[in-house]
């Protein structure tokens, strides 16, 4: 094989494709009359994009509709759990904002607090009975373990569905 | 006619014959039977791309059920607006894209017997030399010959300049010629 048909041959998909100069184009269909094996390297450059276009579409497993289906699925089941527990998380907000009342609430509570706290170390001091807990301090307690449990829930569900995504 | 009390059960499951726009807009709306039409319509192309760019069945049918969970998940991203399949098949070119980084470096590496060597009996010529074409090679004559993807799409899809495209498809054209050449 001569040298020139190497260099012919490195350019026959450029020049299917009509992206060589004019001048280039003249001198590789000169080649390629004259040379009946390059020709046949021509007509195989030729064909090729046809043949990739009609390459055979295999059949898909049958299992791969299902198995899509039941993981589409299983996705929608977690967005809707991650919403379900916004809802919760907001439920629960909106009941201690209620709960507290603005200023005055928040002073209240710091007060109640304040006296808890001091009655607690009169306790242990051992100056003063056991202080009766105040009830509403209690479901305030109960209302804030509650969100900070649903909160980390919902962080948990939310890293685990971050990390599916960008695997 | 249709009976009235039958309406909301036509209404209700899109038609086989929408188009996939107003399939993808039923399906990011929430309608599971609009996804499933999709499923159906391209499960055959996109396990074909897969059966093409990684010649392993099991791993084929892994990567067209996750270039159908990335549908689901970027539905939203879709644009009712624009036509829906070089946006799909973009998103499709990218999961096979970064599917090929992922996982371990395929059998042929460590296989001295080239793949078109390995694959089953009935693959055609053109089929095996693909399979034992580079595959950065391999997925743009894919992405532009067999599915059909303009070469801007193939460019944005590979994250790839054009005249890079151009040259990785001239290139594997003419590996692939070389093979089929020496075989025949």
């Amino acid at each position: 094989m001569a040298g020139s048909c190497l260099a012919v041959r490195a350019q026959l998909e450029a020049l299917v494709d009509g992206e060589v100069s004019e001048r280039t184009a003249r001198l590789l269909r000169a080649h390629l009359t004259q040379c009946p094996e390059c020709r046949e390297h021509y007509a195989a450059a030729a064909s090729l994009p046809g043949r990739l276009r009609t390459l055979g579409s295999p059949e898909p497993p049958p299992t791969l509709l299902a198995a899509t289906l039941r993981e589409v699925g299983r996705e929608r089941a977690g967005a809707l759990q991650i919403w379900g527990l916004f809802a919760a998380e907001v439920a629960l907000v909106l009941i201690a904002a209620w709960y507290l009342s603005g200023l005055s609430g928040l002073l209240e509570l710091a007060g109640h607090t304040a006296g808890d706290v001091g009655g607690w170390l009169s306790w242990f001091g051992g100056q003063a009975a056991v202080p009766a807990p105040v009830a509403n301090d209690l479901f305030l307690l109960l209302i804030c373990g509650l969100l900070v449990l649903v909160t980390l829930c919902h962080l948990v569900l939310l890293s685990r569905r971050g990390s599916a995504h960008t695997s | 006619m249709v009976p009235d009390a039958a309406l909301p059960f036509f209404l209700a499951r899109p038609p086989q014959a929408s188009s996939p726009e107003e399939l993808a807009r039923a399906a990011r709306g929430g309608d599971p039977a609009a996804f499933e039409i999709l499923v159906k319509r391209y499960e055959r192309r996109v396990y074909g791309l897969a059966h093409h760019h990684l010649h392993d069945p099991d791993e084929a049918q892994d990567l067209a059920q996750e270039i159908f969970v990335r549908l689901y998940r970027n539905l939203d991203r879709f644009d009712p607006g624009r036509p829906f399949e070089p946006w799909f098949w973009r998103l499709a070119a990218n999961v096979a894209v970064n599917y090929g980084r992922r996982r371990p470096p395929p059998a042929s590496d460590r296989d001295p017997q080239p793949a078109a060597a390995r694959v089953p009996g009935e693959w055609l010529p053109l089929e095996g030399a693909l399979a034992d074409l580079d595959p950065g090679l391999r997925l743009p004559l894919l992405l532009h010959y067999y599915l059909d993807l303009g070469l801007a799409d193939v460019a944005t899809a590979l994250e790839l300049s054009l005249p890079a495209v151009k040259s990785r498809l001239h290139r594997g054209r003419r590996l692939l010629r070389r093979a089929l050449s020496e075989e025949g």
